[in-house]
Protein backbone atom coordinates (compact mmCIF):
# COMPACT_ATOMS: atom_id res chain seq x y z
CA UNK A 1 0.00 0.00 0.00
CA UNK A 2 1.59 3.42 -1.50
CA UNK A 3 1.06 6.79 0.67
CA UNK A 4 -1.42 8.01 -2.01
CA UNK A 5 -3.59 5.08 -1.45
CA UNK A 6 -3.58 5.47 2.40
CA UNK A 7 -4.47 9.12 2.37
CA UNK A 8 -7.48 8.05 -0.41
CA UNK A 9 -8.38 5.48 2.31
CA UNK A 10 -8.17 7.89 5.21
CA UNK A 11 -9.96 10.46 2.97
CA UNK A 12 -12.98 8.35 2.57
CA UNK A 13 -12.84 7.03 5.83
CA UNK A 14 -13.52 10.28 7.16
CA UNK A 15 -16.31 10.86 4.39
CA UNK A 16 -18.34 8.01 5.53
CA UNK A 17 -17.45 8.65 8.92
CA UNK A 18 -18.79 12.17 8.51
CA UNK A 19 -22.12 10.82 6.89
CA UNK A 20 -22.97 8.29 9.58
CA UNK A 21 -22.51 10.56 12.21
CA UNK A 22 -25.29 13.00 10.96
CA UNK A 23 -27.39 9.69 10.76
CA UNK A 24 -26.67 8.82 13.82
CA UNK A 25 -26.95 11.99 15.71
CA UNK A 26 -30.24 12.44 14.31
CA UNK A 27 -31.06 9.05 15.46
CA UNK A 28 -30.11 10.00 18.72
CA UNK A 29 -32.41 12.74 18.73
CA UNK A 30 -35.19 11.17 17.85
CA UNK A 31 -34.56 8.27 20.11
CA UNK A 32 -32.11 8.86 22.25
CA UNK A 33 -33.88 12.22 23.38
CA UNK A 34 -37.63 11.91 22.05
CA UNK A 35 -38.17 7.86 22.42
CA UNK A 36 -39.10 7.60 19.03
CA UNK A 37 -38.56 4.85 17.51
CA UNK A 38 -37.95 5.30 13.69
CA UNK A 39 -37.20 2.43 11.98
CA UNK A 40 -37.35 3.55 9.12
CA UNK A 41 -34.12 6.09 8.98
CA UNK A 42 -32.91 4.45 5.98
CA UNK A 43 -36.08 6.27 4.08
CA UNK A 44 -35.17 9.48 4.72
CA UNK A 45 -31.35 9.11 3.66
CA UNK A 46 -32.62 7.78 0.76
CA UNK A 47 -35.09 10.27 -0.14
CA UNK A 48 -31.84 13.07 0.19
CA UNK A 49 -30.00 10.58 -2.42
CA UNK A 50 -32.80 10.62 -4.68
CA UNK A 51 -33.70 14.07 -4.56
CA UNK A 52 -29.77 14.35 -5.65
CA UNK A 53 -29.79 11.88 -8.17
CA UNK A 54 -33.40 13.17 -10.08
CA UNK A 55 -32.68 17.00 -9.76
CA UNK A 56 -29.21 17.00 -11.52
CA UNK A 57 -30.58 14.56 -14.29
CA UNK A 58 -33.70 16.41 -15.07
CA UNK A 59 -32.35 20.05 -14.89
CA UNK A 60 -29.35 18.96 -17.16
CA UNK A 61 -32.19 17.89 -19.85
CA UNK A 62 -34.22 21.06 -19.13
CA UNK A 63 -30.91 23.40 -19.43
CA UNK A 64 -30.12 21.69 -22.77
CA UNK A 65 -33.40 21.91 -23.69
CA UNK A 66 -33.35 17.59 -24.26
CA UNK A 67 -35.65 15.17 -23.30
CA UNK A 68 -33.04 12.16 -23.17
CA UNK A 69 -34.04 9.00 -20.81
CA UNK A 70 -32.31 10.29 -18.07
CA UNK A 71 -30.72 6.94 -17.90
CA UNK A 72 -29.59 6.87 -21.01
CA UNK A 73 -25.95 7.04 -22.47
CA UNK A 74 -26.43 10.17 -23.46
CA UNK A 75 -27.88 12.11 -20.97
CA UNK A 76 -24.98 10.73 -18.72
CA UNK A 77 -22.55 11.84 -20.87
CA UNK A 78 -24.25 15.67 -21.71
CA UNK A 79 -24.44 15.87 -17.41
CA UNK A 80 -20.46 15.54 -17.34
CA UNK A 81 -20.00 17.91 -20.61
CA UNK A 82 -22.57 20.47 -18.62
CA UNK A 83 -20.73 20.57 -15.94
CA UNK A 84 -17.83 21.33 -17.60
CA UNK A 85 -18.94 23.87 -20.01
CA UNK A 86 -21.11 25.47 -16.63
CA UNK A 87 -18.78 24.77 -13.91
CA UNK A 88 -20.70 27.03 -11.57
CA UNK A 89 -24.31 24.90 -12.58
CA UNK A 90 -23.03 21.83 -10.29
CA UNK A 91 -22.95 23.63 -7.41
CA UNK A 92 -26.05 25.53 -7.75
CA UNK A 93 -27.70 21.67 -8.12
CA UNK A 94 -26.03 20.54 -5.55
CA UNK A 95 -27.73 23.26 -3.00
CA UNK A 96 -30.75 22.86 -4.46
CA UNK A 97 -30.83 19.24 -3.61
CA UNK A 98 -30.22 19.78 -0.31
CA UNK A 99 -33.01 22.09 0.09
CA UNK A 100 -35.04 19.50 -1.58
CA UNK A 101 -33.57 16.42 0.32
CA UNK A 102 -34.09 18.08 3.77
CA UNK A 103 -37.38 19.30 2.83
CA UNK A 104 -39.37 16.33 1.04
CA UNK A 105 -37.58 14.14 3.83
CA UNK A 106 -39.16 16.74 6.94
CA UNK A 107 -42.42 16.93 4.58
CA UNK A 108 -42.73 12.67 4.19
CA UNK A 109 -41.88 12.19 8.29
CA UNK A 110 -44.83 14.49 8.57
CA UNK A 111 -47.07 12.58 6.54
CA UNK A 112 -46.07 9.14 7.99
CA UNK A 113 -46.32 10.94 11.51
CA UNK A 114 -49.95 12.09 11.08
CA UNK A 115 -51.24 8.64 9.12
CA UNK A 116 -50.58 7.07 12.95
CA UNK A 117 -50.74 10.05 15.71
CA UNK A 118 -54.02 8.62 17.12
CA UNK A 119 -52.32 5.17 17.66
CA UNK A 120 -50.27 5.89 21.07
CA UNK A 121 -48.03 2.82 20.90
CA UNK A 122 -44.60 3.83 19.58
CA UNK A 123 -43.80 0.54 17.84
CA UNK A 124 -46.44 1.02 15.34
CA UNK A 125 -44.87 4.21 14.44
CA UNK A 126 -41.65 2.50 13.77
CA UNK A 127 -43.14 -0.10 12.16
CA UNK A 128 -45.06 2.22 9.56
CA UNK A 129 -41.45 4.25 9.30
CA UNK A 130 -39.70 0.43 8.31
CA UNK A 131 -42.38 -0.89 5.82
CA UNK A 132 -42.30 2.56 4.33
CA UNK A 133 -38.75 2.57 3.70
CA UNK A 134 -38.47 -1.20 2.47
CA UNK A 135 -41.88 0.26 0.17
CA UNK A 136 -39.92 2.96 -1.57
CA UNK A 137 -36.79 1.11 -2.02
CA UNK A 138 -38.69 -1.49 -4.06
CA UNK A 139 -41.03 1.21 -5.46
CA UNK A 140 -37.65 3.12 -7.09
CA UNK A 141 -35.70 0.15 -7.99
CA UNK A 142 -38.79 -0.87 -10.20
CA UNK A 143 -39.77 2.38 -11.18
CA UNK A 144 -36.99 3.94 -14.17
CA UNK A 145 -37.95 7.43 -13.82
CA UNK A 146 -36.55 8.50 -10.35
CA UNK A 147 -32.86 7.03 -10.41
CA UNK A 148 -33.19 4.40 -13.22
CA UNK A 149 -34.50 1.47 -11.06
CA UNK A 150 -32.40 -1.13 -10.33
CA UNK A 151 -29.34 -0.07 -12.28
CA UNK A 152 -29.09 3.31 -10.74
CA UNK A 153 -28.23 6.75 -11.78
CA UNK A 154 -24.53 7.31 -12.74
CA UNK A 155 -23.12 10.62 -13.29
CA UNK A 156 -23.90 13.40 -10.57
CA UNK A 157 -21.47 15.94 -11.41
CA UNK A 158 -18.88 17.09 -8.36
CA UNK A 159 -20.27 20.25 -7.06
CA UNK A 160 -17.02 22.03 -7.41
CA UNK A 161 -16.18 21.14 -10.95
CA UNK A 162 -15.41 24.59 -10.92
CA UNK A 163 -12.37 24.32 -9.08
CA UNK A 164 -10.72 22.50 -12.22
CA UNK A 165 -8.67 19.10 -11.63
CA UNK A 166 -10.53 16.15 -9.92
CA UNK A 167 -8.30 16.00 -6.95
CA UNK A 168 -9.03 19.45 -5.65
CA UNK A 169 -12.81 19.38 -6.52
CA UNK A 170 -13.11 15.81 -4.30
CA UNK A 171 -11.26 17.76 -1.75
CA UNK A 172 -13.27 20.33 -1.83
CA UNK A 173 -16.54 18.53 -1.60
CA UNK A 174 -14.84 15.85 1.26
CA UNK A 175 -14.37 19.56 3.41
CA UNK A 176 -18.03 20.35 2.33
CA UNK A 177 -19.02 17.28 4.06
CA UNK A 178 -16.75 17.23 6.89
CA UNK A 179 -18.50 20.86 7.72
CA UNK A 180 -21.82 20.03 7.14
CA UNK A 181 -21.34 17.29 9.73
CA UNK A 182 -19.57 19.79 12.05
CA UNK A 183 -22.62 22.03 11.93
CA UNK A 184 -25.10 19.21 12.66
CA UNK A 185 -23.39 18.04 15.44
CA UNK A 186 -23.13 21.65 16.68
CA UNK A 187 -26.84 22.59 16.20
CA UNK A 188 -28.09 19.66 17.89
CA UNK A 189 -25.88 20.19 20.64
CA UNK A 190 -26.76 24.15 21.13
CA UNK A 191 -30.53 22.68 20.72
CA UNK A 192 -31.11 19.98 23.47
CA UNK A 193 -28.42 21.25 26.08
CA UNK A 194 -31.38 23.22 26.86
CA UNK A 195 -34.84 22.72 28.95
CA UNK A 196 -36.02 22.20 25.15
CA UNK A 197 -33.90 19.27 25.58
CA UNK A 198 -34.49 18.49 28.91
CA UNK A 199 -38.50 18.41 27.93
CA UNK A 200 -37.81 15.74 24.86
CA UNK A 201 -36.40 13.27 27.56
CA UNK A 202 -39.62 14.18 30.11
CA UNK A 203 -41.60 13.10 26.90
CA UNK A 204 -39.22 9.95 26.59
CA UNK A 205 -39.33 9.10 29.82
CA UNK A 206 -42.81 8.82 30.77
CA UNK A 207 -45.77 10.47 28.21
CA UNK A 208 -48.24 10.47 30.28
CA UNK A 209 -46.29 12.38 33.02
CA UNK A 210 -45.16 15.07 30.13
CA UNK A 211 -48.60 15.41 28.92
CA UNK A 212 -49.76 16.05 32.46
CA UNK A 213 -47.17 18.25 33.35
CA UNK A 214 -48.08 20.59 30.17
CA UNK A 215 -45.62 19.26 27.06
CA UNK A 216 -47.23 17.82 24.36
CA UNK A 217 -45.75 15.14 23.53
CA UNK A 218 -47.24 13.80 19.95
CA UNK A 219 -46.40 17.51 19.22
CA UNK A 220 -43.07 17.71 19.61
CA UNK A 221 -42.62 14.07 18.63
CA UNK A 222 -43.98 15.32 15.04
CA UNK A 223 -41.13 18.04 14.80
CA UNK A 224 -38.56 16.24 16.21
CA UNK A 225 -38.94 13.78 13.42
CA UNK A 226 -39.39 16.13 10.81
CA UNK A 227 -36.07 17.81 11.87
CA UNK A 228 -34.40 14.44 12.36
CA UNK A 229 -35.54 13.30 9.04
CA UNK A 230 -34.39 16.18 7.41
CA UNK A 231 -30.98 15.96 8.61
CA UNK A 232 -30.59 12.14 7.46
CA UNK A 233 -32.15 13.74 3.51
CA UNK A 234 -28.78 16.18 3.76
CA UNK A 235 -26.99 12.98 4.72
CA UNK A 236 -28.23 11.68 1.80
CA UNK A 237 -27.75 14.20 -0.69
CA UNK A 238 -23.99 13.87 0.97
CA UNK A 239 -23.65 9.89 0.23
CA UNK A 240 -25.25 10.50 -3.22
CA UNK A 241 -22.76 13.82 -4.41
CA UNK A 242 -19.99 11.81 -2.64
CA UNK A 243 -20.26 8.38 -4.56
CA UNK A 244 -21.30 9.94 -7.60
CA UNK A 245 -24.38 7.70 -8.31
CA UNK A 246 -27.70 6.81 -6.54
CA UNK A 247 -29.01 3.33 -6.36
CA UNK A 248 -32.40 1.77 -4.28
CA UNK A 249 -30.45 -1.15 -3.59
CA UNK A 250 -28.17 0.89 -1.39
CA UNK A 251 -30.86 1.92 0.77
CA UNK A 252 -31.47 -1.50 2.30
CA UNK A 253 -32.82 -1.60 6.19
CA UNK A 254 -29.56 -3.08 6.86
CA UNK A 255 -28.50 1.05 7.04
CA UNK A 256 -30.85 1.66 9.76
CA UNK A 257 -29.66 -1.04 11.71
CA UNK A 258 -26.07 0.25 11.54
CA UNK A 259 -27.39 3.42 12.77
CA UNK A 260 -29.12 2.05 15.51
CA UNK A 261 -25.99 -0.01 16.46
CA UNK A 262 -24.40 2.96 16.07
CA UNK A 263 -26.46 5.06 18.64
CA UNK A 264 -26.81 2.04 21.00
CA UNK A 265 -23.16 1.49 21.35
CA UNK A 266 -22.38 4.85 22.12
CA UNK A 267 -24.81 5.57 24.64
CA UNK A 268 -28.40 6.78 24.21
CA UNK A 269 -29.00 10.56 24.99
CA UNK A 270 -25.97 12.58 24.67
CA UNK A 271 -24.57 13.57 21.56
CA UNK A 272 -21.02 12.18 22.33
CA UNK A 273 -22.24 8.60 22.29
CA UNK A 274 -23.75 8.55 18.67
CA UNK A 275 -20.12 10.47 17.61
CA UNK A 276 -18.37 7.40 19.31
CA UNK A 277 -20.53 5.04 18.11
CA UNK A 278 -20.68 6.31 14.36
CA UNK A 279 -16.82 5.97 14.43
CA UNK A 280 -16.90 2.12 15.76
CA UNK A 281 -19.02 1.61 13.07
CA UNK A 282 -17.49 3.38 10.39
CA UNK A 283 -14.22 1.80 11.55
CA UNK A 284 -15.77 -1.72 11.31
CA UNK A 285 -17.20 -1.30 8.42
CA UNK A 286 -14.45 0.64 5.90
CA UNK A 287 -11.94 -2.06 8.17
CA UNK A 288 -14.00 -4.89 6.71
CA UNK A 289 -13.75 -3.68 3.02
CA UNK A 290 -10.02 -2.55 2.87
CA UNK A 291 -9.07 -5.91 4.90
CA UNK A 292 -11.03 -7.83 2.13
CA UNK A 293 -8.71 -5.87 -0.58
CA UNK A 294 -5.80 -6.87 1.30
CA UNK A 295 -6.53 -10.47 1.91
CA UNK A 296 -7.51 -11.11 -1.61
CA UNK A 297 -4.15 -9.85 -3.14
CA UNK A 298 -2.93 -12.39 -0.72
CA UNK A 299 -5.31 -14.80 -1.98
CA UNK A 300 -6.50 -15.80 1.35
CA UNK A 301 -10.44 -16.74 0.53
CA UNK A 302 -11.86 -14.89 3.62
CA UNK A 303 -15.20 -13.56 3.16
CA UNK A 304 -14.57 -10.40 5.26
CA UNK A 305 -18.12 -8.74 4.72
CA UNK A 306 -19.58 -11.50 7.05
CA UNK A 307 -16.81 -10.78 9.59
CA UNK A 308 -18.55 -7.18 9.65
CA UNK A 309 -21.64 -8.59 10.56
CA UNK A 310 -20.19 -10.66 13.38
CA UNK A 311 -17.83 -8.06 14.96
CA UNK A 312 -20.76 -5.64 14.94
CA UNK A 313 -23.24 -8.49 16.44
CA UNK A 314 -20.59 -9.34 18.93
CA UNK A 315 -19.72 -5.58 20.30
CA UNK A 316 -23.90 -5.26 20.54
CA UNK A 317 -23.88 -8.38 22.71
CA UNK A 318 -20.88 -7.36 25.04
CA UNK A 319 -22.20 -3.49 25.22
CA UNK A 320 -25.78 -4.83 26.21
CA UNK A 321 -24.46 -7.31 28.73
CA UNK A 322 -21.22 -5.37 30.33
CA UNK A 323 -22.36 -1.62 29.89
CA UNK A 324 -25.95 -1.30 28.92
CA UNK A 325 -25.88 2.55 28.73
CA UNK A 326 -23.33 2.14 25.53
CA UNK A 327 -19.84 3.56 25.81
CA UNK A 328 -20.19 7.09 26.89
CA UNK A 329 -23.57 7.01 29.12
CA UNK A 330 -25.93 9.65 29.18
CA UNK A 331 -25.93 12.72 31.77
CA UNK A 332 -27.91 15.24 32.97
CA UNK A 333 -28.20 17.93 30.68
CA UNK A 334 -26.44 20.94 32.86
CA UNK A 335 -28.71 24.14 32.11
CA UNK A 336 -27.43 26.98 34.45
CA UNK A 337 -30.35 26.56 36.90
CA UNK A 338 -29.04 23.13 37.39
CA UNK A 339 -25.58 24.19 37.84
CA UNK A 340 -26.66 26.31 40.94
CA UNK A 341 -28.45 23.47 42.42
CA UNK A 342 -24.90 21.10 42.25
CA UNK A 343 -22.58 23.67 43.12
CA UNK A 344 -25.26 24.39 46.51
CA UNK A 345 -25.42 20.98 47.17
CA UNK A 346 -21.46 20.68 47.10
CA UNK A 347 -21.48 23.73 49.21
CA UNK A 348 -23.55 22.27 51.71
CA UNK A 349 -21.79 18.89 51.64
CA UNK A 350 -18.00 20.76 52.79
CA UNK B 1 -64.72 26.10 40.58
CA UNK B 2 -64.45 22.40 39.45
CA UNK B 3 -68.07 21.00 38.59
CA UNK B 4 -68.03 17.18 37.80
CA UNK B 5 -71.74 16.88 36.35
CA UNK B 6 -72.82 13.44 35.89
CA UNK B 7 -70.15 11.88 34.76
CA UNK B 8 -70.01 8.17 33.65
CA UNK B 9 -67.26 6.26 32.76
CA UNK B 10 -67.22 2.16 32.24
CA UNK B 11 -64.50 -0.41 31.45
CA UNK B 12 -66.14 -3.23 29.45
CA UNK B 13 -68.87 -3.05 30.89
CA UNK B 14 -67.75 -2.53 34.53
CA UNK B 15 -69.36 0.94 36.01
CA UNK B 16 -66.13 2.64 37.36
CA UNK B 17 -68.07 6.13 37.51
CA UNK B 18 -71.65 5.95 37.51
CA UNK B 19 -73.04 9.60 37.14
CA UNK B 20 -71.22 10.99 39.63
CA UNK B 21 -71.29 14.75 40.21
CA UNK B 22 -69.23 16.53 42.64
CA UNK B 23 -68.66 20.23 43.28
CA UNK B 24 -65.33 21.84 44.37
CA UNK B 25 -65.01 25.56 45.78
CA UNK B 26 -62.12 27.75 46.06
CA UNK B 27 -59.87 27.74 49.07
CA UNK B 28 -60.78 24.44 50.32
CA UNK B 29 -58.95 20.81 50.85
CA UNK B 30 -61.70 18.31 50.17
CA UNK B 31 -60.84 14.55 50.59
CA UNK B 32 -62.31 11.97 48.64
CA UNK B 33 -62.51 7.91 50.56
CA UNK B 34 -63.52 5.08 49.39
CA UNK B 35 -62.93 1.36 49.17
CA UNK B 36 -60.55 0.01 46.08
CA UNK B 37 -61.80 0.22 42.82
CA UNK B 38 -64.76 2.42 44.09
CA UNK B 39 -63.52 5.13 41.19
CA UNK B 40 -61.73 7.34 43.02
CA UNK B 41 -58.40 7.72 40.82
CA UNK B 42 -60.67 6.94 37.73
CA UNK B 43 -62.23 10.60 38.51
CA UNK B 44 -58.93 12.25 38.78
CA UNK B 45 -58.16 10.51 34.93
CA UNK B 46 -61.51 12.09 33.96
CA UNK B 47 -60.98 15.53 35.28
CA UNK B 48 -56.84 15.61 33.85
CA UNK B 49 -58.05 14.51 30.60
CA UNK B 50 -56.05 11.35 30.53
CA UNK B 51 -59.40 9.78 30.21
CA UNK B 52 -62.73 10.86 28.28
CA UNK B 53 -66.05 10.33 29.73
CA UNK B 54 -68.82 8.37 28.64
CA UNK B 55 -71.74 10.99 29.39
CA UNK B 56 -71.73 14.14 31.74
CA UNK B 57 -69.48 16.71 31.41
CA UNK B 58 -66.52 18.77 33.56
CA UNK B 59 -66.21 22.48 33.82
CA UNK B 60 -63.26 24.22 34.98
CA UNK B 61 -63.59 28.27 35.94
CA UNK B 62 -66.62 27.60 33.66
CA UNK B 63 -65.08 26.22 30.96
CA UNK B 64 -65.66 22.90 29.65
CA UNK B 65 -62.57 21.09 29.79
CA UNK B 66 -63.75 16.85 29.52
CA UNK B 67 -62.65 17.65 26.07
CA UNK B 68 -59.51 18.84 26.23
CA UNK B 69 -56.03 17.36 26.32
CA UNK B 70 -54.34 16.60 29.49
CA UNK B 71 -51.77 19.04 28.69
CA UNK B 72 -54.45 21.95 27.73
CA UNK B 73 -55.88 21.21 31.71
CA UNK B 74 -52.44 21.48 33.25
CA UNK B 75 -52.16 24.84 31.58
CA UNK B 76 -55.63 26.36 32.87
CA UNK B 77 -54.45 24.99 36.35
CA UNK B 78 -54.90 21.64 37.66
CA UNK B 79 -52.32 19.63 38.65
CA UNK B 80 -52.09 16.35 39.50
CA UNK B 81 -49.89 13.55 41.42
CA UNK B 82 -50.30 9.85 40.45
CA UNK B 83 -51.01 6.87 42.74
CA UNK B 84 -48.26 4.61 41.61
CA UNK B 85 -45.18 7.30 40.88
CA UNK B 86 -45.00 8.16 36.94
CA UNK B 87 -41.70 9.42 37.46
CA UNK B 88 -39.23 10.76 34.60
CA UNK B 89 -36.69 7.80 36.06
CA UNK B 90 -34.32 8.67 34.15
CA UNK B 91 -33.81 11.95 35.30
CA UNK B 92 -32.39 13.26 38.55
CA UNK B 93 -34.72 14.11 40.89
CA UNK B 94 -33.76 17.90 40.12
CA UNK B 95 -34.68 17.60 36.98
CA UNK B 96 -37.75 16.40 37.88
CA UNK B 97 -38.76 19.30 39.86
CA UNK B 98 -37.87 21.75 36.92
CA UNK B 99 -39.74 20.59 34.16
CA UNK B 100 -43.33 21.18 35.77
CA UNK B 101 -43.01 24.87 35.37
CA UNK B 102 -44.85 26.31 32.71
CA UNK B 103 -44.14 28.81 29.82
CA UNK B 104 -40.26 28.25 30.25
CA UNK B 105 -38.87 29.91 27.05
CA UNK B 106 -36.40 27.52 26.79
CA UNK B 107 -38.25 25.02 26.34
CA UNK B 108 -39.67 26.34 22.88
CA UNK B 109 -37.38 24.85 19.96
CA UNK B 110 -36.77 28.02 18.24
CA UNK B 111 -35.96 30.41 21.42
CA UNK B 112 -33.99 27.16 22.80
CA UNK B 113 -30.97 28.60 20.75
CA UNK B 114 -30.86 31.72 22.46
CA UNK B 115 -29.14 31.05 25.97
CA UNK B 116 -30.21 34.39 26.62
CA UNK B 117 -33.73 34.40 26.43
CA UNK B 118 -34.13 31.95 29.04
CA UNK B 119 -31.14 31.71 31.35
CA UNK B 120 -32.17 34.22 33.52
CA UNK B 121 -35.59 31.92 34.09
CA UNK B 122 -33.72 28.88 34.80
CA UNK B 123 -31.75 30.32 37.42
CA UNK B 124 -34.81 31.67 39.10
CA UNK B 125 -36.71 28.50 38.68
CA UNK B 126 -33.44 26.48 40.62
CA UNK B 127 -34.43 28.69 43.38
CA UNK B 128 -37.92 27.52 43.57
CA UNK B 129 -36.44 23.80 43.16
CA UNK B 130 -34.37 24.24 45.82
CA UNK B 131 -37.32 25.52 48.38
CA UNK B 132 -38.76 22.15 47.25
CA UNK B 133 -36.28 19.75 47.98
CA UNK B 134 -35.71 21.45 51.61
CA UNK B 135 -39.41 21.27 52.18
CA UNK B 136 -39.91 17.79 51.39
CA UNK B 137 -35.96 17.09 52.89
CA UNK B 138 -35.25 15.72 49.56
CA UNK B 139 -31.19 17.68 48.98
CA UNK B 140 -29.67 14.59 49.59
CA UNK B 141 -30.99 12.84 46.80
CA UNK B 142 -31.35 15.98 44.79
CA UNK B 143 -28.44 14.50 42.15
CA UNK B 144 -29.84 10.96 42.05
CA UNK B 145 -31.18 9.29 39.17
CA UNK B 146 -35.25 9.52 39.97
CA UNK B 147 -35.41 5.48 39.49
CA UNK B 148 -32.72 4.93 42.09
CA UNK B 149 -34.69 6.51 45.58
CA UNK B 150 -36.99 4.59 47.80
CA UNK B 151 -40.88 4.57 46.95
CA UNK B 152 -41.63 6.79 49.90
CA UNK B 153 -39.21 9.15 48.01
CA UNK B 154 -40.86 9.01 45.02
CA UNK B 155 -44.26 10.07 46.45
CA UNK B 156 -42.48 13.10 47.27
CA UNK B 157 -41.44 14.19 44.41
CA UNK B 158 -45.00 13.56 43.14
CA UNK B 159 -45.96 16.16 45.69
CA UNK B 160 -43.28 17.77 44.74
CA UNK B 161 -43.96 18.28 41.21
CA UNK B 162 -47.07 19.61 41.95
CA UNK B 163 -45.60 22.17 44.15
CA UNK B 164 -43.94 23.39 41.45
CA UNK B 165 -46.58 23.90 38.77
CA UNK B 166 -48.32 27.06 40.10
CA UNK B 167 -51.40 25.96 39.98
CA UNK B 168 -54.93 26.79 41.08
CA UNK B 169 -56.51 23.13 41.35
CA UNK B 170 -54.08 20.48 43.09
CA UNK B 171 -55.37 16.55 42.90
CA UNK B 172 -53.03 14.37 45.55
CA UNK B 173 -53.62 10.51 44.84
CA UNK B 174 -53.04 8.75 47.68
CA UNK B 175 -49.82 11.62 48.71
CA UNK B 176 -48.80 9.72 51.98
CA UNK B 177 -49.06 5.45 50.58
CA UNK B 178 -45.81 4.22 51.12
CA UNK B 179 -44.52 7.26 53.10
CA UNK B 180 -43.80 6.80 57.08
CA UNK B 181 -46.54 8.29 59.54
CA UNK B 182 -43.98 10.75 60.71
CA UNK B 183 -43.50 12.15 56.93
CA UNK B 184 -46.80 11.58 56.41
CA UNK B 185 -48.01 14.30 59.47
CA UNK B 186 -45.88 16.74 57.77
CA UNK B 187 -47.19 16.52 54.20
CA UNK B 188 -50.63 17.01 55.69
CA UNK B 189 -48.60 20.23 57.29
CA UNK B 190 -46.71 20.95 53.88
CA UNK B 191 -50.12 20.96 52.20
CA UNK B 192 -51.72 22.75 54.31
CA UNK B 193 -49.01 25.57 54.52
CA UNK B 194 -49.14 25.71 50.92
CA UNK B 195 -52.99 26.02 50.74
CA UNK B 196 -52.49 29.15 53.22
CA UNK B 197 -50.01 30.79 51.28
CA UNK B 198 -50.73 30.28 48.15
CA UNK B 199 -54.85 30.11 48.45
CA UNK B 200 -54.60 26.98 46.50
CA UNK B 201 -57.58 24.31 46.55
CA UNK B 202 -56.73 20.14 47.08
CA UNK B 203 -58.39 17.36 46.84
CA UNK B 204 -56.60 14.39 48.36
CA UNK B 205 -57.62 10.51 47.85
CA UNK B 206 -56.34 9.06 50.95
CA UNK B 207 -56.50 5.79 53.16
CA UNK B 208 -55.32 7.39 56.57
CA UNK B 209 -58.68 8.87 57.26
CA UNK B 210 -57.29 10.48 60.66
CA UNK B 211 -55.03 12.72 59.18
CA UNK B 212 -57.95 13.52 56.33
CA UNK B 213 -60.34 14.01 58.72
CA UNK B 214 -58.47 16.33 60.67
CA UNK B 215 -57.33 18.51 57.54
CA UNK B 216 -59.88 18.80 55.17
CA UNK B 217 -62.94 21.06 55.32
CA UNK B 218 -65.55 18.31 52.77
CA UNK B 219 -65.15 14.56 52.67
CA UNK B 220 -66.71 12.93 49.75
CA UNK B 221 -67.14 8.81 50.38
CA UNK B 222 -67.28 6.87 46.88
CA UNK B 223 -68.76 3.76 46.55
CA UNK B 224 -69.24 1.54 43.28
CA UNK B 225 -68.68 4.84 41.23
CA UNK B 226 -70.93 6.96 43.18
CA UNK B 227 -70.87 9.64 45.87
CA UNK B 228 -72.52 7.60 48.73
CA UNK B 229 -71.90 10.01 51.40
CA UNK B 230 -70.87 14.17 51.54
CA UNK B 231 -70.29 16.69 53.88
CA UNK B 232 -67.53 17.67 56.84
CA UNK B 233 -65.88 14.96 58.27
CA UNK B 234 -67.37 14.80 61.20
CA UNK B 235 -70.98 14.34 59.32
CA UNK B 236 -69.10 11.58 57.18
CA UNK B 237 -67.47 10.06 60.26
CA UNK B 238 -71.25 9.13 61.99
CA UNK B 239 -72.71 8.79 58.40
CA UNK B 240 -73.56 5.21 58.79
CA UNK B 241 -72.98 4.41 55.28
CA UNK B 242 -69.39 4.78 55.69
CA UNK B 243 -69.62 1.61 57.87
CA UNK B 244 -71.47 -0.17 55.83
CA UNK B 245 -69.44 0.42 52.48
CA UNK B 246 -66.31 -0.81 54.46
CA UNK B 247 -68.02 -3.40 56.25
CA UNK B 248 -69.34 -4.86 52.83
CA UNK B 249 -72.67 -4.81 54.26
N1 LIG C 1 -57.75 1.92 32.51
C1 LIG C 1 -58.61 1.00 33.04
N2 LIG C 1 -58.98 -0.07 32.32
C2 LIG C 1 -59.85 -0.97 32.83
N3 LIG C 1 -60.37 -0.91 34.06
C3 LIG C 1 -60.01 0.13 34.83
C4 LIG C 1 -59.11 1.14 34.37
N4 LIG C 1 -58.95 2.05 35.35
C5 LIG C 1 -59.71 1.64 36.39
N5 LIG C 1 -60.36 0.48 36.08
C6 LIG C 1 -61.30 -0.21 36.95
O1 LIG C 1 -62.23 0.75 37.40
C7 LIG C 1 -62.52 0.54 38.77
C8 LIG C 1 -62.19 1.77 39.55
O2 LIG C 1 -60.77 1.89 39.62
P1 LIG C 1 -60.02 3.10 40.33
O3 LIG C 1 -60.62 4.36 39.86
O4 LIG C 1 -58.57 2.91 40.10
O5 LIG C 1 -60.37 2.84 41.85
P2 LIG C 1 -59.75 3.45 43.16
O6 LIG C 1 -58.74 4.49 42.79
O7 LIG C 1 -60.91 4.00 43.89
O8 LIG C 1 -59.13 2.32 43.90
C9 LIG C 1 -61.74 -0.68 39.20
O9 LIG C 1 -62.58 -1.81 39.15
C10 LIG C 1 -60.65 -0.79 38.18
O10 LIG C 1 -60.25 -2.11 37.99
MG1 LIG D 1 -56.74 4.61 43.15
Amino acid sequence: MDFNQLISIIVSTANFYAIWLILSLSLNYEYGYTGILNFGKVLFFSLGAYSSGFLAANLANIMAGVSFDICSVEAVQLRLDLAKAVPQLPLLVFVASLIMGAALSAAVAYLLYISTSRIKEGFVLGIILLSAGETSRIVVRNYEPVVCGYHGLVGIPNPYTAAGDPTSASFLLSITIWVIAGVAFLFINKLTATPYGRKLKAIRDNELAADIYGKKPSHERRKVLMIGSAMAGVAGVLYAYYLGFVAADDFTSLKTFDIWVAVMLGGVGNHLGAVTGSLVVTLIDRGTRVLRVFLANLSIPLETLYLRWIIVGVLMLLILMYRPAGIIPEKSIKTLGLLRIIERIKREKT
Amino acid sequence: MLVVDRVSKSFKGLKALDEISINIKPGHIYGIIGPNGSGKTTLFNIITGVLKPDSGQVIFDGRRIDVLEPNSIYNLGITRSFQLPTLWLNMSVAENLMLPPKQQVGENLRKAFFKKAWETQDMQLSDMVWQTLETLRLKQVALNKSSEISGGQMKLIELGRTMMSNPKLVLLDEPTAGVNPALALEIFKIIKEIKQSMGLTYVIIEHRYDMLFANADYIYLLNEGKVVSEGSPEKVINDPVLAEVYLGA
